[in-house]
């Protein structure tokens, strides 16, 4: 029902009166909600309202049929129901109190620093596997060795990137796959009651299997299965480390026989995971360095011991590392090297940035130890 | 991850592997090395010495720190510290196995600091006796 004009001249009925009335007091089926459209006027606006009481200054309060606000404007500023809509990108950042965009509040896609060693599981150093058994896989994930499981680098599976890790489980596990365990020497301190989270692409043909885990020595938390549907999805959980935690483990439980390709993790501080963020790859190298690396690997007779001795000397050498170590790291020898008038080359001493080695000579002449043969190098490895 | 102990038998022989060929094999206690210096002909308490059992050449120098593998890299050093005592003779054979535990966890300490200890003192101590 429409408000019916009154013009110059007509009488005024009390029907016309209670027509104003009953859409002011909003009786049922009566009248029609102030709709002043043809308002003309360039400097006045079409509704104005103004409460002179100073102290609340209560001008306007709009409710939904349930009695919950809509809109309410007082001298406390206004208060929006909920949600708020509001065109795209009419929201200008200067309307924003400094410092008040908390980190939970910003999505997964914003960038955020990622705590992990080869996230993107770029890296195999110790080479493509198969691995089984407990030790390292890609490097600086740990494969726990249960038995029936197998981890290989995958150039065919990935996820928008250049490997990702295969792990075949041929049983039901409860600790099934592998995870990278942050250095307790040199992190853990700082790290101790941080509320971290931890997200991972997996893809697997088997549902309710996988799924991620945080660790910290003292409880572990879960996060949620992935489908089984051999696609790619984000997994990912948080975990407030305890005060009295040990490690922080980050990880993804394979607990049934599967087939399961996992790629692009992140560890970041916060309550909000984020989006997996690739290193520059110099840098993502860098970090794998510091754990593991090996000597004369890139050409045959990188390193050699040359040298003119009697027998029973030594002739030695200091081999200076790539990256310094998180640790003092286990050297090893690998390979049968290449020997004229010396013994293979040995250990002296081991540091953080570099190992002094030698080569005992076994006949008084010119001598000669290089790494001039298949699979001759030397590997560094500190593990946290 | 290098020529590396995963058991300890009663008789002081170690079963290890070694990840990069995938060979195994135990190595007897006598061939448990002290790194030793060329120089002086002294033993090194810092290193032990694990040849690769298969005979590929490989050799791996574990620091007493753990290096690849501190859990079983320390426990390798307590276990030959209490089976023959230390190159140092600080600890000998008859001392009993908390000296080699507390000479063990010294060394580590000094090597890559006290959190580096990787061990369940009384754990251990129970696999010792």
């Amino acid at each position: 029902m429409s408000f019916s004009d009154v013009r110059p001249g007509d009488p005024i009925n009390a029907s016309n009166v209670q027509q104003v009335i009953d859409a002011l007091k909003g009786t049922a089926g009566k009248g029609v909600p102030l709709s002043p459209t043809a308002v003309n006027n360039a400097s006045s606006y079409a509704l104005t309202v103004e409460n002179l009481e100073a102290t609340n200054s209560r001008a306007l309060n709009v409710l939904k049929s349930d009695g919950s606000t809509l809109i309410k404007a007082d001298a406390t500023g206004v208060t929006l129901g909920s949600p708020i809509t509001a065109p795209a990108a009419s929201i200008n950042g200067t309307a924003l109190q400094n410092a008040s965009v908390t980190n939970a509040k910003l999505a997964s896609d914003t960038a955020r620093l990622n705590l992990l060693t080869n996230g993107g599981f770029e890296i195999w150093q110790r080479g493509a596997g198969p691995f089984t058994g407990f030790g390292y896989t890609a490097d600086r994930w740990q494969n726990n060795g249960q038995t029936g499981t197998s981890v290989s680098r995958d150039t065919t599976n990935q996820d928008n990137s250049n490997t990702c890790m295969a792990v075949t489980t041929t049983a039901a596990s409860t600790l099934g796959a592998p995870s990278q365990i942050l250095n307790p020497l040199n992190d853990l301190t700082r790290f101790k009651s941080l509320t971290f989270s931890f997200s991972v692409r997996l893809r697997t043909n088997v549902a309710n299997a996988v799924r991620p885990f945080i660790y910290d020595g003292v409880t572990t938390t879960y996060g949620a299965y992935v489908a089984g549907d051999n696609a790619y999805h984000t997994a990912s959980v948080t975990m407030t480390l305890a005060a009295g935690a040990t490690v922080c483990q980050p990880g993804f439980n394979i607990e049934a026989a599967a087939t399961t390709y996992v790629d692009n993790a992140m560890l970041v501080v916060g309550s909000q995971y984020a989006d997996y963020a690739p290193l520059h790859p110099a840098d993502d190298l860098a970090r794998c360095l510091r754990y593991y690396e090996l000597l004369g690997e890139s050409q045959s007779g990188e390193i050699a011991f040359l040298g003119y001795g009697t027998t029973g000397t030594n002739g030695g050498q200091t081999l200076g590392f790539k990256a310094r170590k998180a640790l003092t790291p286990t050297v090893t020898k690998n390979g049968t090297w290449v020997v004229t008038n010396c013994g293979q080359p040995a250990v002296l001493a081991t540091g953080l940035g570099a190992i002094s080695t030698y080569v005992t000579v076994t006949a008084t002449g010119a001598y000669n130890a290089n790494n001039n043969a298949a699979g001759a190098t030397v590997s560094l490895e500190s593990n946290p | 991850m290098s020529v590396r102990p995963v058991y300890f038998n009663a008789d002081g022989s170690v079963a290890v592997v070694y990840d990069e060929l995938g060979h195994s094999g135990t190595i007897p206690a006598a061939e448990v090395f002290w790194l030793t210096n060329p120089t002086t002909g002294q033993d090194d308490h810092n290193y032990i010495v694990l040849d690769c059992p298969d005979g590929c050449g490989a050799r791996s120098t574990h620091p007493v720190g753990g290096g690849a593998d501190a859990p079983n890299v320390q426990e390798m050093f307590v276990r030959k510290v209490n089976l023959e005592g230390c190159a140092c003779n600080v600890v000998v054979d008859t001392d009993p196995p908390p000296d080699a535990v507390a000479h063990v966890k010294d060394l580590v300490t000094a090597m890559d600091g006290a959190e580096r200890w990787a061990l369940d003192d009384t754990a251990l101590l129970a696999r010792l006796t």
